[in-house]
Parts: structure tokens; sequence; C-alpha cells
């Protein structure tokens, strides 16, 4: 038998707070928070006492408008538990919720042209 | 203390149902083992003694009494009694007590008065034939039994040839009384002649009695005795006083010693068909006793087994406390380290495989089962490491890079089984050196533990983190009901002292106190303001580093692709 001597440093030994304990082990997510949504802090708020220190960030970071998608990647967290903590700070109205600007009438076939590239390219 | 109670129990009866059929049977087999070594070992001696004194007998009773014969077979009567008392308090003496011990003790004791009868021969004081009696009665003073044939070695035989020794004994008596009327003036009396005969009648009788219960081997030299009639003749003669006295003493001389052969090959030959019941026996009891006790022994290692388990901790106490107790051999030490490494490495791929596996997962009821997996698999990784910590070994999660210590202190909250009662959110940002994270982070997780294990279940326990001159501050606080004075002190005591404490109750504290020890860190324990205990922990300064600006305060615009998100979206 020999000895194993394996070791993990850093982003290697992973993280030291788990998902579960980021949401609480809470898994019911408000699906009327769809991927497009623009979240933004609302006006004047501070972060009250009690709320998860990545409920705290994403008010920090929502202070710019900002797609919920990429609120989730700086949180470091998956679009369901990232729904789930903005869920909880919509109701406690700390947050604002956007839809995405329609995209406008009329627009150029260039644009539709270069998306449609863009999602064969996926 | 139930299953303790119910391991006792079930042992007593266990013991007592062994007890029920072991005893029994060990004693029957003693008692057997008994008879046989006793008989063995004294029917030589006891022969020797019963054979003196007839002898002694004899020269008493006849006409010279004073006699250098009889002082010559004085002093071997003498000899021979002392053997059998050397004998019987030899190592025999330690045995169960068996008829072949009890007859030797009988004729010891009556052959205590063998000087008086000795000094009354002497002193002429007593007729011859009343010195012929008193002998006799050392020998077989109710004249019903031998002491040279013992009934509990040899089972069915005991009888006929109890019946033949008997008969010898007889024969012995009617020569002694000869004797006794031969150094009379006169000769035989009508008395004498009575008294013969009657001892006669009793001497035949006994020895048909005898031919139908010996051994079969033993039949061959007793039919030869019944065929031999010249002692029967000379008898009848001497009886019907026509002279015989010759023909007597010889006949005489014959027929005893053959008896006392034949008594002799009997008891040998009955003895040995003895042998097999003693030795079933003995085997049955060795198999009774062995068996059972091997049963006692066996449930009470389990006992002691499923008794120590019963005493070890559930999380709090952890498998390091488990290993110091039951204390393996020096050279499994370097096996189990190698396999608590094992274990980390299992452990880490299955809580990255879980990670990954929530971060896919949509389905609201799949991943709250994967959180319960991940927590469980959380905790014992906390286990594990405290293991590997107690033990003097550093678990393989290392940092390099400093930490924010909210993060250790969530952290720590995580890893204990009620996370969702703890409150984390007053910490103040500070970066927490890599050395310290998984200590620091499994000390709080036992004060945190504590907090959440004695403070009512509906309340919260309050993690706090604040910089201080001498370092910086984790206070854990509980609204539970405290500890009184002598408890605190204990508590300083046992997060002292290097070695742990006998019983579960402090082990969790205990583990702080090593944690704490490796860098430096201080813990003091104190009652809260306002109830409930606190528990202080100062981190040194040294482990201390300022925490960086947060990256989410920096402003807008440092980020590409969010500009190029922009044009799209509706602020």
């Amino acid at each position: 038998m020999t000895i194993s001597d394996e070791a993990w440093y850093d982003e290697d030994a992973g993280p030291l707070v788990r998902l579960y304990a980021r949401v609480g082990g809470r898994t019911t997510v408000p699906h009327d928070l769809e991927l497009g949504t623009i979240i933004h802090c609302a006006p004047g708020v501070t972060a009250p006492d009690g709320l998860s220190a990545d409920q705290q960030a994403a008010l920090r970071l929502s202070r710019r408008p900002m797609a919920l998608p990429e609120l989730a990647v700086h949180l470091g967290l998956p679009i369901g538990p990232t729904r789930l903590l903005l869920g909880e700070l919509r109701e406690a109205g700390l947050i604002l919720t956007g839809r995405p600007a329609e995209v406008r009438r009329g627009s150029s076939p260039a644009v539709l042209q270069r998306l449609l590239s863009g999602l064969r390219a996926l | 203390m139930s299953t303790r109670t119910k391991v006792i129990t079930g042992l007593a009866l266990l013991v007592t149902l062994w007890a029920a059929a072991a005893v029994p049977a060990l004693t029957e087999a003693v008692q057997v083992m008994s008879a046989r070594l006793t008989a063995s070992h004294l029917s030589r001696p006891l022969g020797s003694l019963v054979l003196a004194l007839e002898a002694e007998r004899r020269l008493s009773a006849g006409d010279a009494p004073a006699g250098p014969e009889l002082a010559a077979q004085r002093a071997r009567t003498d000899r021979t009694r002392q053997e059998l008392r050397t004998t019987r308090d030899s190592w025999i003496s330690w045995l169960a007590d068996s008829d072949a011990t009890r007859q030797t003790d009988e004729l010891l004791r009556r052959t205590e008065g063998l000087a008086g009868v000795r000094a009354a021969v002497d002193g002429a004081q007593v007729q011859r034939d009343r010195v012929v009696g008193s002998y006799t009665a050392l020998i077989d003073p109710a004249g019903v039994r031998t002491p040279t044939v013992f009934p509990d070695q040899l089972a069915g035989s005991a009888a006929g040839l109890s019946a033949l020794s008997r008969s010898r004994e007889l024969l012995a008596e009617q020569d002694a009384h000869l004797a006794a009327a031969a150094g009379r003036r006169g000769g035989l009396t009508e008395a004498d002649r009575a008294r013969l005969s009657t001892l006669a009648g009793a001497r035949h009788t006994l020895f048909a009695a005898a031919g139908s219960d010996l051994p079969a081997a033993a039949m061959t030299g007793y039919r030869r005795l019944a065929g031999d009639t010249r002692l029967a003749e000379a008898e009848s003669r001497l009886l019907a006083g026509t002279g015989g006295e010759p023909d007597w003493s010889a006949a005489y001389n014959q027929v005893n010693t053959g008896l006392w052969e034949l008594q002799a090959s009997g008891t040998r030959a009955a003895a040995d068909a003895a042998t097999g019941h003693a030795v079933v026996t003995v085997v049955r009891a060795g198999v009774v006793g062995g068996v059972g006790l091997i049963a006692v022994i066996a449930v009470l290692l389990v006992a002691r087994r499923a008794g120590n388990r019963a005493t070890a901790p559930g999380g709090a106490g952890g498998p390091g406390a488990d290993r110091a107790a039951g204390a393996p051999p020096p050279r499994l030490a370097p096996l189990l380290r190698d396999l608590e490494r094992r274990n980390q490495g299992l452990l880490h791929r299955q809580l990255r495989l879980l990670d990954a596996l929530a971060r896919r997962e949509s389905d609201d009821e799949t991943l709250g089962d994967l959180f319960r997996a991940d927590h469980l698999a959380n905790r014992m990784r906390r286990n594990l490491e405290k293991s590997i910590t107690l033990a003097g070994g550093t678990p393989a999660r290392r940092w390099r890079n400093p930490v924010p210590i909210a993060e250790v202190v969530r952290g720590a909250a995580s890893e204990i089984a009620e996370y969702g009662r703890v409150s984390t959110s007053q910490v103040e940002p500070v970066l927490l050196a890599g050395t310290a994270v998984t200590d620091l982070m499994h000390l709080l997780a036992e004060l945190i533990e504590n907090g959440t294990t004695f403070a009512p279940a509906e309340t919260r326990v309050r993690v706090t983190g604040s910089g201080q001159d001498t370092g910086y501050r984790v206070t854990v606080t509980d609204v539970g009901p405290g500890m009184d004075e002598d408890d605190l002190v204990t508590a300083a005591q046992v997060m002292d002292d290097p070695d742990p404490p006998a019983g579960g109750t402090w082990w969790g504290l205990y583990a702080v106190g090593r944690f704490a020890a490796r860098h430096d860190i201080t813990v003091v324990l104190r009652n809260g303001d306002d109830g409930g205990l606190a528990a202080e922990v100062i981190v040194p300064a040294a482990l201390i580093s300022p925490a960086p600006d947060d990256p989410a305060e920096q402003p807008a615009g440092t980020d590409p692709t969010l500009d190029e998100l922009e044009p799209v979206m509706q602020p």
C-alpha cells in the first residue's frame, strides 16, 4: 500500500461555503424571474440585517442594472439559486426587475442576419 | 444506559443458563475423577493397614503376646498407618470427597484408639477374645462395611466385591479367634465353637453372594476358590472338635491370599469397566462447560464493543476521540493515516461531483436531495479533518493565499447539522492566513454546534467578527442557559489540556482547545450579558490581513462584456 500524499490548494480545495449553505438549503425558485430579467437595486436602499452574504453582494452589484445571468456569473451561483435569492430581495422591495427592451420594430436585416449567424455558430 | 442494561440482563441470563447446565455436569465429572484418583492412590495403603491390623490382631490374641514378633508387627502396622496418613494428606486432600477418602478418614480416626488396645493387651487386662473384638472394631466396627472397597469407583460391581472383602475379613477374624483359643488352656470352648460357626455361616453366605455380582474377569479366580474345599474340611473338623488346626493354618493362608488377590483383580476389572462412563462424563462436562464459557466470553466481547459504541459521541465527538479510546497498536497508525488520506481524496471527489450535479440540476426536488447529500458529505469531511488534526496531521485541503474570514465563518456554520439556525451577517471583512483556514473553521464549527445544541431549537446562534488591537475577535453567541461557574472552569481546563477528557461531554471543547493551540488562538467562554453563552475567539494579528476593496464596488465600465450588452438592454 502506497502512502497517498495528495493535497489540494486554494481553488482546488473547493469552495469553503457550499452551495446548499449559500441558499440555506432552499430550492423553491420563483419562476416569473425570467432569464432575461434586468435587475436594478431599488434607489436609496441599504442592506438590512439578516441578508445572506450573496444577497448583500447582489445588492451591491445591481447598483448598476444588470441582467440576471450576469449577476449569477458575478456571484458564482447557478441560475436557479440566483433567482431564488433575487426573488427574496424583490419581495423585500430591495430590487426592481425589468424586462429587456424589445428589439426595435423594423430593425435592420443586418442585425437579424448577425443574430442568425450567431445562433448558428452556437 | 438502556443498551447497557439490556446487555447486562442478557449476560446474566446467559451465565445463569450456562451455570445451570455446566455445574451439575462439572460436579459429576469432578466426582468421577476424584473417585478414581483417590481409589487408585489410597486402596493399596488402606489395604496394607487392614492386613497389618489383622496380623497384629492374630499375634495379640495368640499365645505369646509380648514376644518380639508382636513388637515387629506393631512397628509394621504403625508404618503402614503412617503411609496411609501421608498419602491422604498429599495432593489428594485437594480432591473432592469420595468413598476412598471417607473410608480412609474413618479408618485413621478409629485406629487412633490403637494405642489403648495395645496397652490393654500388654497389661493383660482383657481376655483374648475381647482383644480380637477390639481389633475387629478398629477395622470394621459395625461388621457390615469393609474399608477396602469403594462403591463410587466401581459402579455395578461394588456389592459383589464388598461381599467378597467382608468374607475375607470374617475369615481372618475366625483365624484370630482360633489363635486366641489355641493360646488358652483347654482349647476351643463351646462359646468359641458357637462364635466360629456364626462367623463361618456369615462368611459362606457372603462368599456365595459375591459370586453373582463380580466382574466377569474375576469369575475364574472366584470359581477356583469356591472349588477349594480344604479350608471347609479343616473348619468342619475344628468345629466338630476333631482336630484340624494344622490343616486350617495351611488352607487359611492360601484362601486368605486368594481372596485378597481376587478382590484386587476384581476391583481393577470393575474400575476399567467404569472407565467408559467416566470418560463420557468428563467429556460431557468439558463440552457443556467449554462451549458455554466460549459463548459467555463471546457475548462479553460483543457487549464490550457495543458498550464502546454506545459511549462514543455522535457528530461532536468525532472519529479522533473514538480512536483515542480504541488505542490501536502503534504499527497500525500509519495504515490508519493512509486510510484517512484516501478517504479525504474520495470525499473531495464526491463533493466536487455533488457540486457539479447541483449546479446542473433544474428540478427543485432533486436539487433539494442533492443539497442534503452535499450537507452530509460536508459534515463527514469535517469529522475526517478533525480526526486527522487531533492526531497531529494536516488535512489535504489547504490554502496558500489569504481567505476572507467571512467565508471561513460561513463555512464553519455550514459544517454543522442545523446550519439554518446560524446568523453570520455581522462579520467585518478581513483576510485570514491560508494556513489557519481549516483549523479556525472547525474550531468555530465546534462552538457554533455547541450553541445550536444547548439553546432552544427555535433560536438562532449569532456569529459576529470585528477587528481588535490584538487581532480579530469572532464571537459566537447563543441564547441558551449558559454555564455555571464550575462548568466554565472545567471548560477552560479541558481546552488547555493536551490530553482528552474522559467521557464524551467535553470532547467538543477539547477539540476547540486543540485547534486553537495550533495557531495561538485564544478562546474564552463567558456568560452573555443577556443570558446564553458567548464564546470569544481571538485570532492573533499575525494571521489577519486587511481585505481588499470589494470588486463589486469598482466603477462600472471595467467589464467590457457588460458594455457590449448595454445597447440591447433597457435600463
